[in-house]
């Protein structure tokens, strides 16, 4: 017998409406905006596929970050797990093993971290966020332990040309950010699985009620994130032609919480999409380069990205309030 | 679940460490000597205090990942004030606690009026301090003036002055948890807002109030770990958050909130941290080693966590 | 001796749509244990929420030894000297007893230490007089949902009330801990303490109120004196006057049909004592009880959602197989309409195309993993439709659906799936007459295509009209089977804790 006795209408005016709703296009513009200021010729053919090339692995890594927030989790463990992933691929083929071996090995890498990831959130119930954080720690510290935070050379030319190469002027990692993103928004429109995880993020107890395997489900997306580090972390290997501890550097879960973010996606579940947090990824990496041209800092990069994950949540909490 | 894994749960922690201390005595006999066991205290100084703070959060049920850049950012504050600046140590100094305070002040705003899970408001406070705490050093260690070093190194016999100091803070706290009507109304929300809420408690000011103290606690941490480094590094208070975290769940504090003590549960959760860093370095194990055994030993915590809270599902009925 | 302490005079309270509370006025008196009755949604709650400062009325007074009072918040109630104990338990588990029941208000000394010493006694001695053998200093977590009860009245007496307020006291009690509470009460009696005691179970009001007032549908029913009052008066207060004809009459055509679900037995110590009954092809089986009987509890257990089950064994018998049924696997055979709509059983924020496809995605998958969008739509068209479900267009969120287009939603997800039993908790709480309407002309058409139903509402002509055989069920046991026939005032008292004779 509990009824709410409030009712609550968000009172907006149409122009807040249209604020919040276009929030990350507004940004963009700005950011665009900003950079045909500081450097006119910037939106030239060759740096807007560098541009694209730096958004790559971003991309792959937001979209992997996407159905975790879609389902209210967060997967902080995803940079080390990226580096880890191309590490133990990299010490492979240093003892000899061949390209599609150290891929294989990259992304089952990637894959069974997931796995650690979502059961221990699945079946042990342990909470997201500690989670992720315990296998970030530890998964660094492997990463460390293993390369003695030195870096690994690859000399592979299949690998490298496989994933750093170009393709009538375009980088090769261009053609693997649409291949993710064809799959995951098709997977997102249209599978049986992206419906589950929506409805697992709205409310579990309906889902549950509803027949659906929501443990599985939570597993699944754990198991998804782990998947595209795993193929963010051959794109990113193969352009540094090395790999190393470094790039599972904590700032990089910075990077991919914005652009899910400004993408759309709320961290609290239920909305989002893959192409959105593309669309964040591509902010972000424009962002990024707005502010290296402008010669700002590094900490001011920090700065800027932290307050623009508390706005966008703030924005996306007021949009689902719920 | 019978009797006896009730009872690892229960004092699975307490037991670990009675374990580790009587190996490593018969291991080596450097372990067991007054040095080594007051040099334990000392270096777990700096992270019990950062546990005073954060533990109120946490009692909540909520989360502040910012507190290792907050530190980062009040040591760096003062540090450059002192020494690029000139500022007298008495004025540099107490304001920090006053920045770390309104930082987490900020903190808790920004979670209550924009309604930002504490997550992901933290961690983006957690960037934004790094970022400014860089800016403020220009990205370069700052070296403190000798009279601070010695103060952090300082002994009175064989006891560091900030054993007693911090000792006597972390006691100051375990009286406003264990004995004052806030310590008990934090416990209170802990176990669930909406009903503490139902008996007329404030939940939104207590939250904030917890960040404050958070954002407070980091700076007095921040000081004590400037003072025995002797500098502030461009490190400084990386993964100080997770270690804080782990202490306390170590020390029985639940991350589901409502459960714990500050003495003895984060007093042993801190030791039984640092013991065991001590322990690998007597072993002479790779410090690229250390990471890993603390991310371990945090996350069977916070497995013996979750599953004690599988245990009393009558509790989580009853709390919604 | 007679002398008035509270007055309620014309007390009115408007929700969006609904008139809770409609002119409500009487008095209770000094030292009395005065009984408020009433079906569920009668007002009861709504009223004491008033009392206790947690809603402010529409319009209406109250008055406190003939003064006026308004109460704005639990607080200001609470310093006119009214203790509420509530239905739910407010208590928090990893606190000791003292420090739950002095949270009100923590006696410190002037460093602004808590005075555990004097709290303790204090607390002690107080449940010393409760007959409450326990050490101040246990945590509550411990104690058991009994002791827990006495507590929350215990804090309620801390501030040494005038009036207490007891709203469904005895829901998780046992006998002994029942019998404790009673003691309770006359004790408080003796000290002139005014109880204000709300329950559904008649036998208790008899064994200890002195005078007793029942409401309905947010209006005085009527009241008397207990000595002057019968079950079949006070039940015939509750029910009043009915308007049959609301109601879709359906046919009863018990075919005497083969059983479908055989339930030897599900158990939950305290909450469920060893519930077994069969099911028939087309057959709507009611099962009736108040508030706190164990309804819900019954429904949770046989969808397999309770893990805290002691026994579990059901059978179903299909035409080709007979199946033993595990608890993880029940709601593959069974569509489950749950009490709470908004809480477990829709995606609010979602559109109706969503919420109606929700539990039956895996048959529309066309080529795996992928489902098929326009069979989906024109599926869930069909069933909009056939419900009559109104609505806009199917991408419509459904939260801004009405109550009934709301359930129509679930049963609509429920009846896509076509499972052989499905199971309605209060399908039609908070509808109105044309959505009950429908929502039972479509329970009718389901079982006539070869279903089953198990029918569970508070509402007892509803469970007449319906019903095909209905089960009484008091605190957790079936007190009896009925044909529909059967008289209302005999299944009341049955479910109010009389016995059958």
């Amino acid at each position: 017998m509990k009824e709410n006795y409030m009712i609550t209408t968000p009172c907006m005016s149409r122009t807040g409406n249209f604020l919040l709703k276009y929030s990350a296009v507004i940004l963009f513009v700005v950011v665009l905006v900003i950079i045909s200021f500081v450097s006119p010729h910037f939106f030239s053919f060759r740096n807007v596929m560098n541009v694209l090339n730096q958004a790559s692995a971003l991309g792959i890594l937001a979209i992997g970050i996407t159905a975790v927030f879609i389902t209210g989790g967060i997967d902080l463990s995803m940079p080390p797990v990226m580096a880890l992933s191309c590490i133990l691929a990299a010490l492979a083929m240093y003892s000899g093993a061949s390209a599609p071996v150290a891929i294989l090995i990259a992304l089952s890498v990637g894959c069974f971290l997931g796995f650690l990831n979502g059961y221990a959130i699945a079946y042990l119930r342990m909470i997201p966020f500690v989670v992720t954080l315990s296998i970030q720690v530890m998964t660094m510290g492997l990463c460390v332990l293993l390369t003695s935070k030195l870096s690994v050379p690859i000399a592979n030319e299949a690998y490298l040309n496989l994933f750093s190469g170009k393709i009538m002027k375009v980088p090769v990692s261009v053609f693997y950010l649409v291949g993710v993103i064809i799959v995951s928004a098709l997977l997102a429109r249209k599978s049986i699985y992206a419906r589950w995880v929506y409805a697992v993020g709205v409310n579990v107890e309906t889902a549950k009620i509803s027949g659906i395997p929501t443990k599985k489900v939570l597993l699944g997306v754990y198991i998804w994130s782990g998947l595209l580090c795993g193929v963010a972390s051959l794109i990113i290997s193969s352009r540094l032609a090395s790999a190393s501890a470094t790039i599972g550097q904590e700032g990089l879960v910075l990077n991919i919480v914005s652009a899910a973010v400004v993408g759309g996606v709320s961290p609290m579940g239920g909305y989002g999409s893959p192409l959105g947090a593309v669309f964040g990824a591509l902010v972000v990496t424009f962002i990024s380069n707005c502010m290296n041209m402008m010669q700002v800092s590094y900490f001011t990069t920090l700065i800027v990205k932290g307050a623009v994950i508390i706005l966008f949540v703030a924005l996306d909490s007021f949009r689902h309030r719920r | 679940m019978n009797k006896l894994s009730r009872i690892l749960l229960a004092y699975g922690f307490p037991i670990v460490l009675l374990l580790l201390v009587i190996t490593m005595s018969f291991v080596t006999d450097r372990f067991l000597t007054f040095s080594n066991i007051f040099g334990i205290l000392h270096s777990a100084v700096p992270l019990l205090i950062l546990g005073c703070g954060i533990a109120f959060v946490i009692m909540m049920a909520e989360l502040d990942l910012s507190i290792g850049s907050l530190a980062f950012l009040c040591a760096a504050i003062s540090s450059v004030l002192i020494e690029r600046y000139e500022v007298s140590q008495v004025i540099a100094l107490p304001l920090i606690l006053i920045i770390g305070a309104v930082a987490g002040l900020i903190n808790g705003l920004v979670i209550i009026k924009l309604k930002v899970s504490s997550i992901i408001a933290t961690m983006g406070a957690m960037f934004i301090f790094r970022g400014l705490a860089l800016m403020i050093t220009e990205s370069q260690v700052v070296p403190l003036p000798s009279n601070l070093s010695n103060f952090g190194n300082f002994k009175i016999g064989p006891i560091y002055l900030d054993i007693i100091i911090g000792g006597t803070i972390l006691f100051l706290v375990y009286l406003l948890h264990q004995w004052t009507g806030f310590g008990r109304r934090i416990m209170a929300i802990g176990n669930s807002h909406a009903t503490a809420a139902k008996v007329g408690i404030k939940v939104d000011r207590y939250i904030i109030i917890a960040f404050i103290l958070s954002g407070g606690f980091a700076a007095l941490a921040s000081f004590f770990s400037m003072t025995q480094l002797g500098s502030v590094s461009l490190t400084m208070g990386v993964g100080w958050e997770f270690s804080a975290i782990g202490a306390l769940v170590i020390g029985g504090i639940s991350l589901f909130g409502g459960e714990g003590s500050i003495i003895p549960g984060l007093l042993l959760g801190g030791i039984t941290l640092i013991l065991f860093e001590n322990a690998l370095n007597h072993l002479g194990a790779s410090p690229f080693l250390y990471p890993f055994v603390r991310g371990g030993l945090i996350f069977i915590a916070m497995y013996a966590d979750s599953l004690k809270r599988k245990l009393r599902p009558e509790i989580q009925s009853m709390a919604e | 001796m007679d002398s008035e302490v509270l007055r309620f005079e014309s007390i009115t309270r408007e929700f969006p749509g609904v008139k809770a509370l409609d002119d409500v006025s009487f008095s209770v008196n000094q030292g009395e244990v005065f009984a408020l009755l009433g079906a569920n949604g009668a007002g009861k709650s709504t009223l004491m929420n008033i009392l206790g400062g947690n809603i402010p009325p529409s319009s209406g007074k109250i008055y406190i030894d003939s003064e006026e009072k308004s109460f704005s918040s639990p607080q200001d109630s609470l310093n006119a000297g009214i203790g509420f104990v509530h239905q739910e338990i407010a208590l928090f588990p990893t606190m000791t007893i003292a420090e739950n029941l002095f949270i009100n208000g923590y006696k410190t000394n002037t460093a602004g230490l808590l005075t555990r010493k004097a709290m303790e006694a204090e607390c002690a001695n107080l449940l010393k007089k409760l007959n409450c053998n326990l050490s101040p200093r246990t945590l509550v977590k411990h104690l058991g949902t009994g002791d827990q009860q006495m507590l929350e009245i215990a804090r309620a007496l801390l501030i040494n009330p005038r009036i207490l307020i007891l709203d469904e006291p005895t829901s998780s009690l046992t006998n002994s801990e029942k019998q404790r509470l009673f003691e309770t009460i006359k004790l408080l009696k003796k000290h002139n303490v005014t109880v204000i005691y709300i329950s559904h179970f008649l036998d208790e009001v008899f064994s200890i109120c002195d005078r007793a007032l029942v409401m309905r549908n947010g209006r005085y029913a009527g009241e008397g004196d207990i000595k002057d009052l019968s079950y079949e008066k006070i039940v015939g207060y509750m029910l009043g006057e009915t308007e049959s004809d609301i109601y879709y009459s359906r046919k009863h055509e018990v075919s005497c049909s083969r059983t479908v679900m055989e339930i030897e037995n599900i158990s939950r110590k305290g909450v469920l004592d060893n519930i077994s009954f069969s099911v028939k092809e087309n057959e709507v089986y009611g099962l009736w009880g108040l508030l706190g009987s164990g309804r819900t509890e019954f429904m949770e257990a046989l969808a397999g959602l309770d893990e805290g089950l002691d026994d579990y064994k059901v059978t179903l018998k299909f035409s080709d197989e007979s199946i033993s049924l595990k608890p993880s696997k029940a709601l593959n055979y069974f569509g489950y309409l749950t009490e709470n709509r908004r809480e477990n059983g829709l995606l609010l924020s979602y559109s109706i195309l969503a919420n109606i496809s929700l539990a039956n995605l895996r048959s529309y998958i066309s080529t795996w993993p992928f489902v098929n969008d326009k069979k989906i739509a024109s599926e869930t068209e069909k069933y909009v439709e056939q419900l009559g479900i109104k609505i806009s267009d199917l991408q419509q969120r459904v939260e801004t659906l009405s109550g009934g287009n709301q359930q129509k939603v679930i049963i609509g997800k429920w009846i896509q799936r076509a499972p052989k039993i499905l199971l309605l908790d209060e399908p039609t709480r908070g509808l109105d007459v044309g959505a009950k309407r429908d929502v039972h002309k479509i329970i009718n058409d389901f079982v006539a295509n070869g279903a089953s139903v198990i029918f569970v509402s508070s509402d007892i002509d509803e469970m007449l009209n319906m019903c095909d055989r209905i089960s009484v069920i008091d605190r957790g046991c079936i007190k009896g089977e009925f044909k529909p026939g059967v008289s209302k005032e005999k299944l009341m008292a049955l479910a109010s804790g009389a016995t059958e004779e």
